[in-house]
């Protein structure tokens, strides 16, 4: 492997692994403070993906798509979150598998309803359609670099908000301990409607970041909602850090499987994934 | 018998148990006590390999048994009672008692649970023969503490820990408990946490004084009725 | 007593629809026999150990591979060859999934189960010579006809039930079910929990693998979906739909589901948004399945 190639590697490695940080830190928040592990969160991001490509479609700009995808999306969050995972404040492990293995079910109906089988491709921005040269030999398509770069501010927003704001000392206390935010007198259903609304968003965000780049298909959900287990897995539970190196780790053994084995690509990340549990049963941070 | 040195176990910043060194004889009855928050359940949990401790050593007749699991532990002869009545509910007391005996035979898969003359043993000690086909969880609070000891006894132990035995029971159920761990401790080694003063000074023949996580006193329980420092810290509170 | 004779009555009227030679009864009635065998494994770590997996599908589907390939390719058929391999497959399977899995607890056991699931299913799916995503036909069966293949499925259906409920009442089967009350306690009272826990885990992936074997060698078909997390979810919600934590629970459960997954497809191309619609429901409003209502009314 040449050097440059090594280096585009890595660029994309880093490039889905911030992809999959957006997906994974609201799953790993959500069950931190909400305690409900849900499964219908890679749905969020299959939708974030088809919406992506049903209003760049119709608006021809994909910055439309993600300015009305993202109100949208936070919205459907909430509403899931009022009207089913509320329910499951208290419910064992097997209730919130099944109840959100329902909604997964639910949401790949209503996109099979909406969009059909088939696959699509979305158009990265024309602004963005050019590539940038990476050494001799290789280049780097303009879009991943800002889908890179997109990601990046937004996990630093995510920083202060987490960091700064009082919401966000909410969710840290949250996902130490939940009981003692009720001890504060905080309004949990407040907390939780507005975390889980913005889990969702991030999710989606991912999706409509990556439609350009994977394309949008059927079951999109269900390969990043397991990836981002194995990221969680790994990064140990409630933990943003833990969440942000996992999502790298993933990212990078992923892409690099891919080049080195390619027969065994999809298994390499699992691989990571036990070699961590040998290591550490509850992840890098736990 | 059990030796402890230098044990600690942290939490964070905070050490519950900060450099506890103690030998506990064979065939006596040891008692810790101590303010909420000295440290006597953690170290309870630390000999049972409930919980790891952050340095330090366990010893057990001699041999370094700091970081084996409670299931080990166990078939070294340690058993442990718990705070709360720790049964399970939905069995009856006999099957409580014979479930616990399981632990020493090898896994069975297919035969027929039998009537182990362990479980018989710990069940009559327990004075529990006649209540034996009773739900545990339709047995009264006393009677789901002595199945409780029942279910350690069955383990066959050599040394006990009990975590508050007499804890939410009344005058005459506590008297049968005391008795029951008296006619217990004759042939076994006993380490108990108990805030009933009035029965640890009558059944411990050693009385251990935890502070903030470490041994502020040791000695017979009219030693340390007698010890100034012990009431300053602690007896003088509670018993005027 | 009641329950008793009925599962006797159930029992002998799934014998019956074997003498019907009926081509469509023989395979819809033995597919849900399948799911009866299937779904009782799994409560077998969900209700009684308290384990909830979702790799419970990669079982299933390694045995049904492991049967496809020694008919395809070393001409070995008979069930006496191909039954004992196709189940040491799954045992050898849940040793290895089963061990790595359950050094996590709790949570991220389920993480962890359907993450190695969906590898499974990516090997399968991607190898060369495994037909992809269109799967494999088993060239030669192992019973010949239906009806025969039928009545194997009964007799594994009726030996099922007698040594899981053999297991359950003996002392394993009690400290099972004390681990999943309270582990901790367990550990104290000496019983070595990560053990047990293992051993149901292999005792349930080899008979998911039967329930994987039996079904290839009725459909003689194999697909990469049966691996798919589709399927260990439907398989969960078939316990609990049943009731979790008995053994006549997760019968009804596959019985029920058989009928409203076949009349589903016919009533609508969406069915699997009624599928969600009904796990949703059940979750909510009878979390303690079908079995939960006949007990709650005697």
């Amino acid at each position: 492997m040449s050097f440059s190639l090594f280096g585009l590697q890595v660029l994309n490695g880093v490039e889905q692994g911030l992809l999959l940080f957006l997906v994974a830190s609201g799953l790993t928040l959500v069950f931190g403070v909400l305690g409900v592990l849900n499964f219908a969160h890679g749905s969020f991001y299959m939708l974030g993906a088809y919406l992506a490509f049903w209003i760049s479609a119709g608006t021809g700009s994909l910055l439309a798509a993600v300015l009305i995808g993202i109100p949208v999306m936070a919205s459907l969050g909430f509403l899931v979150e009022r009207l089913a995972i509320a329910r499951l404040y208290k419910r064992d492990h097997l209730s919130q598998v099944l109840l959100t293995y329902g909604l997964v079910l639910l949401f790949n109906e209503l996109q099979r309803a909406l969009f059909g089988n088939d696959v699509h491709g979305v158009d990265a921005p024309r602004l963005l359609a050019f590539r940038i040269p990476l050494g001799s030999a290789q280049e780097w398509p303009a879009y991943r670099v800002f889908t890179a770069a997109a990601c990046i501010a937004v996990a630093a927003l995510m920083r202060q908000v987490i960091l700064k704001t009082r919401f966000g000392m909410r969710v840290r206390a949250g996902a130490s301990n939940a009981e003692m935010v009720e001890a504060l007198g905080i309004d949990v259903r407040k907390l939780f409607s507005a975390l889980f609304s913005a889990g969702t968003a991030l999710a989606a965000l991912a999706g409509m970041l990556a439609a350009p780049l994977t394309t949008v298909y059927p079951g999109m959900g269900e390969n990043v909602l397991v990836l981002s287990f194995v990221v969680v897995v790994i990064g140990g539970i409630g933990s943003i850090k833990g969440a942000f190196f996992g999502a790298m780790l993933v990212g990078l053994s992923d892409t690099f499987g891919k080049v080195l084995l390619p027969g065994l690509a999809s298994a390499m990340v699992y691989a990571v994934m036990a070699a961590v549990l040998l290591v550490r049963p509850r992840g890098l941070a736990g | 018998m059990l030796e402890t040195e230098a044990l600690c176990r942290r939490f964070g910043a905070l050490a519950a148990v900060d450099g506890v060194s103690l030998s506990f004889e064979a065939g006596k009855i040891h008692a810790l006590i101590g303010p909420n928050g000295a440290g006597k359940s953690t170290l309870l949990a630390l000999l049972s390999g409930e919980l790891r401790a952050t340095s330090g050593r366990v010893r057990l007749r001699g041999v370094d048994v700091t970081h084996h699991s409670p299931d080990r532990l166990s078939r070294l002869g340690i058993g442990r009672s718990y705070q709360t009545a720790n049964v399970f509910a939905e069995l009856s007391g006999a099957e409580c008692v014979w479930l616990a005996a399981q632990s020493r035979a090898p896994m069975r898969l297919l035969s027929r649970a039998g009537r182990l003359p362990g479980a018989e043993r710990a069940l009559d000690a327990c004075g529990l023969s006649s209540r034996r086909a009773i739900r545990a969880s339709e047995l009264s609070y006393g009677e789901q503490r002595q199945l409780e000891i029942a279910m350690v006894l069955a383990t066959e132990p050599s040394l006990l820990l009990l975590d508050e035995p007499l804890a939410g029971l009344g005058h005459d159920e506590a008297q049968r408990i005391v008795a029951l761990l008296r006619e217990v401790a004759r042939d076994r080694t006993m380490i108990l946490v108990e805030h009933d003063m009035d029965a640890v000074f009558s059944i411990a023949d050693t009385v251990t004084v935890l502070v903030g996580g470490r041994v502020l006193e040791r000695g017979t329980p009219q030693a340390i009725r007698a010890s100034r420092a012990v009431r300053e810290a602690y007896l003088g509170e509670e018993q005027p | 007593m009641i329950r008793r004779a009925l599962l006797v009555v159930l029992a002998l009227a799934l014998l019956a629809v074997g003498f019907t030679g009926d081509r469509f009864w023989l395979q819809f009635m033995g597919k849900a026999m399948i799911g009866c065998i299937f779904a009782m494994s799994l409560d077998l770590l969900v209700g009684y150990t308290g384990l909830v997996s979702l790799a419970h599908a990669a079982f299933f589907g390694i045995s049904a591979y492991l049967l496809a390939g020694l008919s395809n390719h070393y001409g070995l058929v008979s069930p006496v060859a191909t039954l004992p391999i196709c189940l040491a497959g799954a045992a050898f399977a849940a040793v290895v999934i089963g061990w790595l899995s359950l050094r996590a607890t709790g949570v991220y056991f389920i993480m962890v189960t359907l993450a190695f699931t969906q590898m499974l299913y990516y090997l399968f799916n991607d190898a060369p010579g495994l037909g992809g995503s269109d799967g494999l036909y088993v060239n030669e069966r192992p019973f010949s006809g239906r009806t025969t293949a039928y009545f194997a499925i009964w007799s594994a259906l009726v030996i099922v039930y007698a040594v899981l409920l053999r297991v359950l009442h003996a002392p394993f089967g009690h400290a099972l079910v004390g681990i999943r009350v309270n582990e901790q306690r367990m550990r104290s009272l000496g019983f070595p929990t990560p053990r047990y826990k293992l051993v149901a885990f292999v005792i349930a992936g080899t008979l998911a693998g039967l329930a994987g074997y039996l079904d290839a060698a009725l459909y003689g078909f194999v697909n990469p979906a049966e691996f798919g997390w589709r399927q260990s979810g439907l398989v969960l919600m078939t316990v609990l739909l049943g009731g979790k934590g008995t053994l006549h629970g997760p019968i009804l459960g596959a019985l029920l589901l058989t009928f409203v997954e076949h009349y589903g497809e016919q009533f609508t191309v969406h069915w699997n948004a009624l599928i969600g619609a009904l796990v949703i429901a059940v979750v909510l409003f009878l979390p303690r399945g079908l079995a939960g209502l006949v007990h709650a009314r005697d």
